[in-house]
C-alpha cells in the first residue's frame, strides 16, 4: 500500500462484520431451539393470539421464500395431534400491518388450527426486518425434523442467496464454479471469489456441509423430473436413489419409484439393470417401438466415442461446458461410465 | 431482568472508560438505582474517580483482599469489599477497587478451573444486592475481558475517533462476537451479553475526527456512522474533548456534580436511559 494512504474504515471492520454475520445463523438457531423448549415452560415473550389475526409471511419479490411442500399424511398427523393436545410449541411471528401477524415459523401448525377451527394459537412475536424474517424462516425450516433433502437444498440456497445478495437462480452455477476451482486448485478463481467462498462456507458450516459435497450430492436434486421430485418430497425416495431413477427414461419413472421403495442404492442399480433387460426383451417381442434407436452400420460404442470427440472440440469454449445443465448431464455420463467400467472390470 | 451488568470496554487506553463508568453510575443513582462499580483495570483509576483511596493495611502496604483481587480468587465466598463512592455527595453507589494487584489475579486465572466463567459464577452464586453492576475494564483485550464478558448482560465500547483507535475497536467488536460464540454464552447465560453501543470520546474539531464521525467528505460507508448503522450497533452522541471532564475525574467527582450544567451530562443521561429500557 502506498505510504500516506489512509486505510478505509470499511476494510478495518470487514472481519468484525464477518464475525457478527456468521453468528446470526447460530443465534437464530438457538432462538428457534428455545421456542421448542417453551412447550414445557412458557416464557414471558409468549402469548396466545387469534388464529384469524395470523397471515403467511409477506416478503418483497427480491426475497423469495423457497417452495414449501406440505405432505398430506404429515399434515393429517399434525392435525390429529393438535386436536388432541393443542399446539405445544409456540409459532414464531412478526407484527404486521392492521394488527396482524406474519408467520416466520409454524405455518403448518397454523393451517391445522384453521382447519380445526381453533381460535387461538400460542405465539412468540418478534420484530424482524424482511431479511431477518426470511433467514429465520429458512433456518427454522432447516431445523424441522421432517424436512426432505430437496427442501433442505432449497432453503440452504435461499440462505446463501440472502447472504450474498444474489438471485437464488445464480447460486447453483456459482457453487459449481467454486467446487470446480477447489478441486482443480484454481488459485486465481479462488482468490477472486475469496469473500464469496467465506460467506458460502459460513452458511454451509452451520449445517455441517462442505461445498464440494453440496454441489455433488444436493444440486443434482434440483434437476429431477416432477414425479421423482414428488417422491423425494414425500420421503419415498432417498436422494441417491432419486438421481439413479432420474437417469432412466421419464416414462418409467413412476414404476421405478414404486419398486425402489426400501431398496439400497446397490439393489436399485441391479433392479434397474434387470428392468432394462426386461423392457428391451419386451420390445423385441412386440417387434415395434417408437423409442427404438435408429439402426446404424457401426457398433454403438464407436458412435459414442466419435460423438465424445466432437464434444471435446466444443469444450474449447468453456462457457458452453460450464452451463449447469450440461454439467449435470456430464456428471450423469460419468456415473454411467463408472457403471460400465464396473461391469466390464476396471483395467 | 433482575440485574443489569454493564461492561465498559475499549481496546486502547485513555478513551474514557472509567469516566463513562462513574458518570453512568451517577446517572443511575439519580434515578434511585443502586450501583456496584467493579474496577477491573490494573491502572486503578476508578479509585481516584470515586474520590477514594487505595485500601491499605496497618503497615502501609496495599490490602489486596479489599480489591477485585479477592473477587477474582477461586476461594471467594461472597464477601465483597465494597466502598461507598462519593460518600459525601451521592447515595447508592458502591465500588470494588481495581489496581496493580489485578495483574497477579490475571496470572492466576490460567491455572483456575472454569476461569472464563469465574466472575460470572461468583456474581451468580453470591448475587450483589445492587440494581446495576458496572465493570470498568482494562484498555487492551486480555483474560479479564473474557471473564467480564461471560458475566455481563450489556457491553459499551468507548473510543477516540482516531484511525488507530477505530481499527482497535473493529478488532474488539470481532473479539466480542467470536468470544460470545466460543464461550457459548447464547446457550449458557439467561441474558447473554449484547453490544449496546459505541461511545466516541474526546472529539476534536480536526479533519480526521470529522471524517471518521461522518462530518467530513468521506462517503458514509467509510465512516463510523455508516458502519455502525450497517452492523446495527448504536452510535451514541459523541463527547467533545473538554477540560471539565478530565478535571471532574481528577477531583474524584462525577461530572454531574462537578459541573452540573455541562452538556455532556445529557449524553451520559441518555446512555443510562437506554440501558434501563428492557
Amino acid at each position: 500500500m502506498a505510504k500516506g494512504n489512509r486505510r478505509g474504515m470499511k476494510a478495518m471492520f470487514a472481519s468484525a462484520v464477518a464475525s457478527q454475520t456468521d453468528e446470526t445463523i447460530e443465534t437464530l438457531k438457538a432462538e428457534i431451539e428455545s421456542l421448542k423448549n417453551q412447550a414445557s415452560a412458557p416464557s414471558t415473550g409468549q402469548h396466545n393470539i387469534a388464529v384469524n389475526q395470523v397471515i403467511p409471511l409477506k416478503l418483497p419479490d427480491n426475497l423469495k421464500q423457497p417452495r414449501r411442500y406440505f405432505g398430506q399424511d404429515a399434515l393429517l398427523k399434525l392435525e390429529e395431534s393438535i386436536a388432541q393436545y393443542g399446539v405445544l410449541e409456540p409459532i414464531l411471528v412478526r407484527p404486521s400491518d392492521h394488527e396482524q401477524y406474519e408467520i416466520v415459523s409454524g405455518e403448518r401448525r397454523w393451517r391445522c388450527c384453521r382447519e380445526l377451527g381453533i381460535e387461538h394459537i400460542p405465539a412468540v412475536s418478534k420484530t424482524m426486518d424482511d431479511e431477518m424474517a426470511l433467514e429465520a424462516a429458512l433456518i427454522a425450516h432447516l431445523m424441522s425434523e421432517n424436512i426432505s433433502p430437496i427442501e433442505e437444498t432449497d432453503s440452504i440456497l435461499g440462505l446463501i442467496s440472502l447472504k450474498l445478495h444474489q438471485p437464488i437462480d445464480d447460486i447453483p452455477p456459482l457453487l459449481t464454479k467454486i467446487a470446480n476451482a477447489q478441486q482443480r486448485n484454481n488459485q486465481d478463481t479462488l482468490d477472486a471469489l475469496e469473500n464469496v467462498i467465506h460467506d458460502v462456507e459460513g452458511v454451509l458450516n452451520s449445517f455441517k456441509i462442505k461445498i464440494a459435497s453440496f454441489v455433488k450430492n444436493r444440486l443434482p436434486l434440483l434437476n429431477l423430473s416432477q414425479s421423482v421430485l414428488h417422491a423425494v418430497r414425500e420421503g419415498k425416495l432417498s436422494p441417491t436413489n432419486a438421481t439413479l431413477i432420474n437417469r432412466q427414461p421419464e416414462d418409467v419413472h413412476s414404476e421405478l419409484i414404486e419398486q425402489a421403495d426400501g431398496l439400497s442404492k446397490k439393489e436399485l442399480v441391479e433392479f434397474i439393470r434387470q428392468y432394462d433387460a426386461m423392457q428391451q426383451g419386451g420390445l423385441k417381442d412386440s417387434g415395434a417401438s417408437s423409442n427404438e434407436q435408429p439402426t446404424s452400420e457401426e457398433p454403438i460404442h464407436t458412435v459414442i466415442f466419435s460423438r465424445v470427440k466432437k464434444l471435446q472440440r466444443k469444450a474449447i469454449q468453456p462457457q458452453l461446458i460450464a452451463n449447469n445443465k450440461v454439467q449435470t448431464r456430464l456428471r450423469n455420463i460419468q456415473s454411467l461410465l463408472d457403471e460400465i467400467e464396473h461391469l466390464i472390470g476396471n483395467p | 431482568m433482575k440485574q443489569r451488568r454493564i461492561a465498559i470496554m475499549s481496546n486502547s487506553g485513555g478513551v474514557g472508560k472509567t469516566t463513562l463508568a462513574v458518570n453512568l453510575a451517577y446517572q443511575f443513582a439519580r434515578k434511585k438505582k443502586t450501583v456496584a462499580l467493579l474496577g477491573c483495570d490494573p491502572n486503578g483509576s476508578l479509585t481516584l474517580f470515586c474520590g477514594l483511596d487505595d485500601p491499605i493495611k496497618e503497615d502501609g502496604s496495599l490490602d489486596f483482599d479489599k480489591t477485585m483481587y479477592s473477587v477474582l480468587s477461586s476461594d471467594f465466598k461472597g464477601n465483597y469489599p465494597l466502598f461507598k463512592a462519593w460518600p459525601n455527595s451521592v447515595d447508592g453507589v458502591d465500588a470494588i477497587l481495581g489496581g496493580l494487584v489485578l495483574t497477579d489475579a490475571v496470572n492466576r486465572l490460567s491455572v483456575t478451573d472454569r476461569s472464563e466463567y469465574l466472575l460470572a459464577d461468583h456474581l451468580d452464586d453470591y448475587p450483589l444486592p445492587h440494581d446495576i453492576v458496572i465493570f470498568d475494564c482494562p484498555g487492551t483485550i486480555e483474560q479479564l475481558h473474557t471473564c467480564v464478558l461471560a458475566a455481563a448482560t450489556d457491553v459499551i465500547v468507548t473510543l477516540k475517533p482516531e484511525d488507530k483507535d477505530i481499527d482497535a475497536v473493529a478488532k474488539l467488536i470481532q473479539w466480542f462476537f467470536d468470544k460470545r460464540k466460543k464461550l457459548r454464552l447464547d446457550k449458557l447465560r439467561e441474558h447473554p451479553p449484547v453490544l449496546r453501543g459505541i461511545l466516541p470520546n474526546g472529539f476534536k474539531d480536526r479533519a480526521m475526527h470529522r471524517d471518521n464521525m461522518g462530518l467530513g467528505k468521506l462517503p458514509k460507508e467509510e465512516t463510523l456512522v455508516g458502519i455502525m448503522e450497517e452492523m446495527e450497533i448504536e452510535l451514541f452522541p459523541k463527547i467533545k474533548d473538554a477540560a471539565d471532564i478530565a478535571n471532574a475525574g481528577a477531583h474524584g467527582l462525577p461530572l454531574g456534580i462537578f459541573r452540573p450544567g455541562n452538556q455532556t451530562n445529557k449524553v451520559y443521561e441518555k446512555i443510562a436511559a437506554r440501558l434501563m429500557e428492557e
